[in-house]
């Protein structure tokens, strides 16, 4: 087996031999490609595609196939991420009405309606619609859905979506009074945002998180669970034993943000630069552990140092902001915070790294790529080098991982298989070939390489960092447990987590902290907490911040993006009744409570809403001394209904915006989401319907036992 | 967006004595200062009408209404469901609206359907999920649909005997703390919506109007729990007439409520002063306006009266009880609205006209000094609206969508008419902040389409202000879009 894919086939042959392509697959590529692209061994002229591939970069050169691919897995990457994660391309449904006639036609059949004006924006043909006809009451009803045929100027040909008889199609075209198209039948809950990612994800939103084999590895230990996404960790090692560690050279976007950053400008500073070898050649291993002790003491550290977190929280914390001040006015960036600086100071360290060496990360700090080092040990194909080697050290100095020894001989856990030294390789002697394939090698330790198995520096080295990691893991771990969420505190702080979230406890050791619900999240509800009331243990884990914008009714995004299951992917129909909190109305603030004037601000976003959660009552009225309320006073107050809040927040978002920031009424707003202790729903599985109607049954048995005594009845027997 | 700024007085006419009524049933005590007389018989909870304007000057012979035979009877309908759809909830501060229905077929009045209880009501083909519970009132009456006298009372005593349709899907439910034997006067202590039944309705179900159904459950409850207790029981009837009626628009179940409370009987003067005009309604609204006449002419010219007598048509009627009744004292800002209002139904712009300026020169003191002022606007908008409501020209009005609004009972309504060929194509309210009186939301910007233009309509009972809010928005919007 060879794994060739550094284009030998492209190689301008050797003076004075005949041009002999290497492989089939080079004799096929001479079959159907023009000449030109090959080299001419007699003018020595080289092929058009290796001339082009030069002037792109020497490295492209060398291996092109693993800078295509690193360049598409980036651009996948950042196409996910301001694409795919993009929330504000959503349109409500939409409704289209003015239509002056509908008529039935037969053979096939067909409705027929047709518009006085044209709107600008038409139905597109194939669009399911229902069609709406006001009943006797002015209420839109649906009379069916449809699809649309075809679009004639003024005139839209319907296709009925199910098989229709015609008395019943005449009936709809005789009896549809102010006829409308409708996006979605009437009353039907908006799903919009829902519906606009899952229409988006032709590739999962958090496709490179879940291939992060450390990801779900380290989450599934600090939460003693099955993690959905070990199955992908799992499926790109498997991918790895063939390709050692493949996810470094050719995938991860980090290492190819890290590849540009260092072309760009790392290569253009060289006071930094240290040597290639130093104690810090092994950190990856000791952070791995590190992080590993830290995940067994229950702690989940990794995403502050797995290379897809950094380079998503990266993205997220510089270019969100910028692409939701951009695309939808400056007003909606939310403040940056300090955990928000921090994160982006990390970044930038994590990039400033390649002013020491070029892709310092990768080859000494990335856990991630220890996870795949330590993969290599099981390694199915390796790099090998024949005894052609001419010495020449070039593939020394192109090695980005410094993965040749000095004897131009293997580092196998380092090694990524990129094949940019077998491009440069003058004498074609490096081979790529499976593990055991014994092809003609060169002898080892020529020249000397110095190395030993284990020596005694080694053996220090090794204890020390071994110890560093056992100390950093167990300290963090405690470190934690001090300046962390308290969860055995009833009355620690709670911040209210995004919807479907799972038990506080399991959640904090879940949740990676990548930041893919904040990027996914309309109008930045979750916003990530900082050294807040949770400390360490909290940082950067999703809160929602009714202050700044209340959780979409039509959105369920952020458990569909959640890599590690933290947030469950829920479906419309279970988030619009998970609960993440319950809005509190605060007495002694509220305008009318207060008895300062009449406001229904957050009733009115809550039925609007949907959830109908709050409901009027009279307060402050006063009463004369029969008990006859006197005119003018008292106002309506919000009263919220524990059982239908859902905690989105929308309400304080209104109280805040208007009261607070608008109006300066009120120091904070008067209506807050409180999690908590019965107050939110926080399931690790099972449905939160089913829930919801356990909990209507026990209600209704406590209202059977407190009617029990008078039998119910339409009329008293008196009457009957 | 700003915050309402929105003034919770309770006040005007019809609206007020709707709430009186209730604030009574609250206290069963009628010391509202609404009262324009000092009225005889101040004892028990039995007390006077809240809204008698003369209960002894004017009051028609005193010869009782007829007792209607079938009240007594036995006639039990246990298969007849009538037909009252499936309400949808409807949001305050969304729009409502009616739009023109150029085939209406069938009747889809609640009452012309329960007018044929034998046939099975169609189940609803769609019910919306995201629906949870009522509200939107089911409305009622088309002119066009006449009965007798006995067909009506037979109506009222076979329906309303009977459960509406949504009746068994409504969970009983109150809080726990409530006291059931609602105690009158309401105990001490303050207001307390969770504790005094009166004030729970007036507060809880009748400011939500998603709680209508469960509230109206919850007196049917009331109604087992007193049922031998005749005082407590008078109240609960009352009030489940008055949601029928005002809420839901269910003339025939409302009829059926108030009757049972002795309102059409002998020897209760208080009853009849009270609520004998909504009974009245109903009988017109059944669709016998004699029969309605008939039982109006034997009642007291209470404040509801005098507007009833106007919304019938009796516009001299209602201006010269209206007038007596200022003279013995009334308040002065509120009957004259009435007489506008009556004139302003009937086309008699001018005489309207002069009505309203009488209630803008009352002076704004005393006690009811907000309320006073409240009606200074109401009538200053009515005039403004009915000074162009001559110029007004459909056909001169480009097609087109036009905005306006007028102050209702909590703050603007902005209605949206759409103008096609010179006609009204639709009338919609697209953004209010009206809690208790929904019904006109759906019933006027109806019948402006109805009757393609923004005069003689008459306003929904229980809802004038918002009524007449509409009709005034609807008629800034027309007549700004004119040519």
């Amino acid at each position: 087996m060879r794994l060739d894919w550094f284009l030998p086939v492209l190689r301008t042959p050797k003076a004075g031999r005949p041009a002999r392509p290497v492989s089939r697959i080079g004799r096929l590529a001479r079959r159907f490609l023009p000449a030109a692209c090959f080299s001419d061994p007699q003018s020595k002229r080289r092929g058009l595609l290796r001339r082009s591939l030069r002037r792109v970069g020497s490295s492209w050169l060398a291996s092109p196939v693993r800078r295509i691919s690193q360049t598409l897995c980036f651009l996948t990457f950042v196409w996910l991420f301001l694409y795919v994660c993009w929330p504000y391309s959503a349109q409500p449904a939409r409704n289209w009405s003015g239509f002056t006639s509908v008529r039935a036609e037969h053979e096939p059949d067909r409705l027929l309606i047709e518009w006085e004006f044209a709107p600008e924006q038409s139905p597109r043909p194939g669009a399911m619609l229902s069609l709406v006809s006001a009943d006797g009451r002015g209420t839109p009803t649906e009379r069916g859905r449809f699809e649309v045929d075809r679009i004639d100027g003024k005139e839209i040909t319907l296709k009925p979506a199910e098989q229709i008889s015609r008395v019943e199609l005449d009936e709809i075209a005789l009896t549809a009074a102010s006829p409308a198209l409708w996006e979605q039948p009437p009353g039907a809950w908006p799903v919009h945002y829902a519906d606009n990612l899952s229409s988006k994800e032709i590739l999962p939103a958090d496709f490179f998180l879940v291939i992060d084999p450390l990801v779900s590895l380290s989450t599934a230990i600090a939460s003693r669970s099955w993690v959905w996404s070990l199955a992908c960790g799992g499926i790109i090692l498997l991918v790895c034993v063939l390709i050692p560690r493949g996810f470094c050279g050719y995938i991860c976007p980090l290492g190819s943000l890290i590849d540009l950053f260092d072309w760009s400008i790392g290569s253009r500073v060289k006071r930094f630069r240290v040597g290639p070898d130093g104690w810090w050649v092994h950190i990856k291993y000791y952070l791995l552990a590190g992080t590993l002790i830290a995940a067994a003491g229950g702690v989940l550290l990794t995403g502050f140092v797995a290379a897809i977190p950094v380079i998503t929280r990266g993205l997220l914390f510089i270019l969100g902001p910028l692409q939701t001040g951009a695309g939808t006015g400056w007003h909606q960036m939310p403040p940056l915070t300090f955990g928000q600086i921090f994160s982006i100071a990390l970044f930038l360290l994590v990039l400033c790294l390649g002013f020491l060496r070029p892709r310092f990360w990768c080859k000494y700090v990335c856990p991630s790529g220890a996870v795949f080092s330590l993969g290599n040990l099981f390694r199915g194909s390796e790099r090998k080098v024949e005894s052609s080697c001419i010495n020449c050290n070039k593939c020394v100095e192109v090695c980005p991982f410094d993965a040749i020894k000095p004897d131009f001989t293997t580092r196998v856990t380092d090694c990524t298989l990129c094949q940019t030294c077998a491009g440069v390789c003058p004498t074609h002697a490096i081979k790529f070939v499976d593990r055991w394939d014994l092809v003609e090698l060169k002898v080892e330790n020529d020249p000397p390489t110095n190395e030993t198995a284990l020596g005694r520096r080694g053996f220090l080295a090794a204890g020390v960092g071994t110890t560093a990691a056992l100390t950093g893991g167990v300290g963090s771990a405690w470190l934690t447990s001090v300046w962390g969420a308290n969860l055995d505190d009833p009355n620690a702080p709670r911040p209210v987590r995004p919807p479907g979230s799972v038990p506080e406890q399991e959640f904090l050791q879940m949740c990676i902290r990548c930041g893919e619900c904040f990027k996914v999240c309309p109008s930045d509800v979750l916003q990530p907490q900082g050294f807040g009331p949770q400390g360490l243990e909290g940082l950067w884990t999703p809160q929602v911040t009714p202050d700044w914008a209340g959780c979409a009714s039509s959105c369920n995004a952020c458990g569909q993006v959640c890599p590690t299951g933290a947030i469950r992917a829920l479906p419309m129909e279970e988030k619009k009744v998970a609960r993440m909190g319950l809005a509190k109305v605060n007495e002694s603030t509220c305008l009318p409570f207060a008895g300062r004037e009449a406001c229904q601000l957050c009733v009115d976003e809550c039925n609007s809403a949907g959830y109908n959660a709050i409901e009027f009552t009279r307060v402050g009225t006063e009463v004369d001394e029969q008990g006859v309320p006197i005119e003018g006073t008292g106002y309506a107050a919000p009263v919220v209904l524990k059982d239908l809040c859902v905690g989105c927040g929308l309400c304080q978002t209104r109280c805040h915006g208007i009261n607070v920031a608008e109006k300066g009424l009120l120091e904070e707003s008067a209506i807050i989401i409180e999690a908590g202790e019965g107050r939110e729903d926080r399931l690790l599985n099972g449905s939160y319907v089913a829930l919801r109607k356990d909990e209507e049954r026990q209600r209704a048995a406590e209202q059977e036992k407190q009617n029990v005594e008078t039998p119910d009845s339409y009329l008293p027997d008196f009457l009957k | 967006m700003r915050c309402s700024v929105f003034s919770s007085t309770l006040t005007t006419t019809a609206l007020f004595s709707t709430i009186c009524g209730l604030l009574v049933s609250v206290s069963g005590c009628g010391g509202s200062n609404d009262t324009p007389t000092t009225n005889d018989g101040n004892s028990t909870d039995m007390q006077p009408a809240t809204d008698s304007v003369d209960s002894n000057s004017d009051r028609p012979a005193q010869n009782q209404p007829t007792e209607h035979p079938d009240l007594k009877s036995p006639f039990h309908v246990t298969d007849a469901t009538p037909k009252s759809e499936n309400p949808k909830n409807q949001k305050p501060g969304q729009t409502v609206g009616a739009e023109t229905s150029p085939m209406k077929s069938t009747p889809e009045t609640t009452a012309a359907e329960t007018a044929t209880p034998t046939t099975p009501p169609p189940e609803k083909a769609n019910p919306q999920p995201s629906t949870p519970e009522t509200s939107k009132p089911a409305k009622v009456v088309e002119s066009s649909v006449q009965r007798s006298p006995a067909e009506i009372d037979a109506l009222i005593n076979k329906v309303g005997r009977t459960p509406p349709d949504w009746y068994e899907s409504t969970p009983l439910k109150y809080p726990k703390t409530l006291d059931l034997d609602w105690p009158q006067p309401p105990p001490k202590g303050g207001w307390n919506t969770n504790k005094n039944v009166g004030q729970y309705i007036w507060s809880v179900i009748n400011e939500n109007s998603r709680n209508w159904h469960s509230g109206i459950r919850f007196l049917h409850h009331m109604l087992l729990v007193h049922k031998d207790n005749r005082v407590v029981l008078f109240r609960v009837m009352v009030e489940l007439g008055r949601m029928y009626h005002e809420h839901l628009q269910d003339y025939v179940r409302a009829a059926f409520w108030y009757r049972q409370s002795g309102v059409a009987r002998s020897g209760s003067r208080f009853a009849r002063q009270r609520h004998g005009a909504h009974l009245a309604e109903c009988y017109w609204r059944l669709g016998n306006r004699a029969m309605a006449i008939d039982f109006l002419n034997k009642l007291p010219a209470t404040y509801t009266v005098i507007k009833l007598w106007g919304d019938l048509g009796e516009t001299d009627r209602s201006e010269q009880l209206a007038m007596r009744a200022i003279r013995a004292g009334g308040a002065p800002n509120q009957l004259y609205l009435y007489i506008g209002d009556a004139h302003r139904m009937a086309g008699n712009f001018t005489k309207a006209i002069s009505a309203y300026r009488k209630v803008v020169a009352v002076p704004a003191t005393g006690k009811r000094k907000q309320r006073i002022e409240k009606d200074h606007k109401r009538a200053q908008a009515n005039i403004a609206a009915i000074q162009v409501t001559e110029t007004l020209d459909l056909s001169r009005i480009p097609n087109g969508s036009y905005r306006a609004s007028s102050l209702g009972y909590e703050t603007q309504v902005h209605v949206e008419v759409v103008i096609r060929d010179g006609r009204i194509t639709s009338a919609k309210v697209t953004q209010h902040r009206e809690k208790q009186y929904y019904s006109s939301l759906f019933d006027t910007p109806r019948r402006i389409v109805q009757t393609q233009g923004v005069r003689g309509i008459d306003t929904t009972s229980g809802a004038t202000i918002t009524s007449e809010a509409i009709i005034n928005a609807a008629t800034k919007a027309l007549t700004a879009a004119m040519k």
